[in-house]
């Protein structure tokens, strides 16, 4: 199925459509992601990543008809562990 | 005690949240006024029990996360009982320096009276007041 990813890193911002198992783990779409705009496949965001960078970011998902996936960091704040 | 976090536009507060004793959930509306507003905003405090005066791991992944998605840098500042302390760019700073908002989010955090939000004062009502405009 295709799935269609909005990522944003850096002040950019970009999508991604990539076809894949709308159910596979986050660990594995941020591993896609990062790979995806290493490879110049995200218009809108610079190549330049470093490794893991988004290792704190979570995946909002969104289903229906066209699964979309937004990658976006983290925002939880406190002395509890996430 | 509950946690609480300012999103703040220089004096004015942009947004308000509250969280539990020990956390503030993430949250994706959190995540979109920090992108909508990334340009403007200039502090994100939030505050904490007891008087754990220091960036948890939470808060440091949280900040790190923020900032290589927004590629800005912003003041970052915990608010205990007592204390007050900023980071930007890695930098920590005990601030000694009182905001307006502080005694606010103070009282919005440690007010112990039962089940009722403290009253904003007449200053609170003029500062909230302005940054509705």
């Amino acid at each position: 199925m295709n799935v269609l990813i909005n990522i944003t890193y850096h002040g950019q911002s970009g999508n991604y459509l990539v076809n894949m198992d709308p159910g596979v783990d986050d660990n594995t779409i941020r591993g896609i992601c990062e790979e995806a705009v290493r490879a110049g496949e995200v218009p809108g965001i610079a190549p330049a990543l470093p490794r893991n960078a988004f290792a704190h970011f979570v995946i909002d998902r969104f289903h229906g008809d066209q699964p979309r996936f937004v990658v976006r960091p983290k925002v939880p704040f406190g002395v509890a562990a996430g | 005690m509950r946690e609480v976090c300012f999103i703040l536009v220089g004096e004015k507060i942009l947004r308000v949240y509250f969280g539990s004793e020990t956390s503030i959930p993430d949250l994706r509306e959190r995540w979109e006024v920090i992108w909508e507003h990334r340009h403007e905003i200039t502090e994100i405090a939030h505050s904490h029990p007891g008087n754990f005066l220091a960036f948890s791991g939470e808060d440091l992944t949280t900040m790190q996360a923020v900032e290589a998605g927004t590629g800005c840098q912003f003041v970052w500042s915990i608010v205990t009982r007592d204390g007050f302390l900023s980071s930007k760019g890695g930098a920590e700073l005990l601030r000694a320096a009182a905001p307006w908002w502080l005694g606010f989010i103070r009282r919005l955090s440690y007010d112990e009276s039962p089940r009722r939000l403290p009253s904003p004062t007449n200053q609170e009502r003029k500062q909230t007041n302005e940054c509705a405009d």
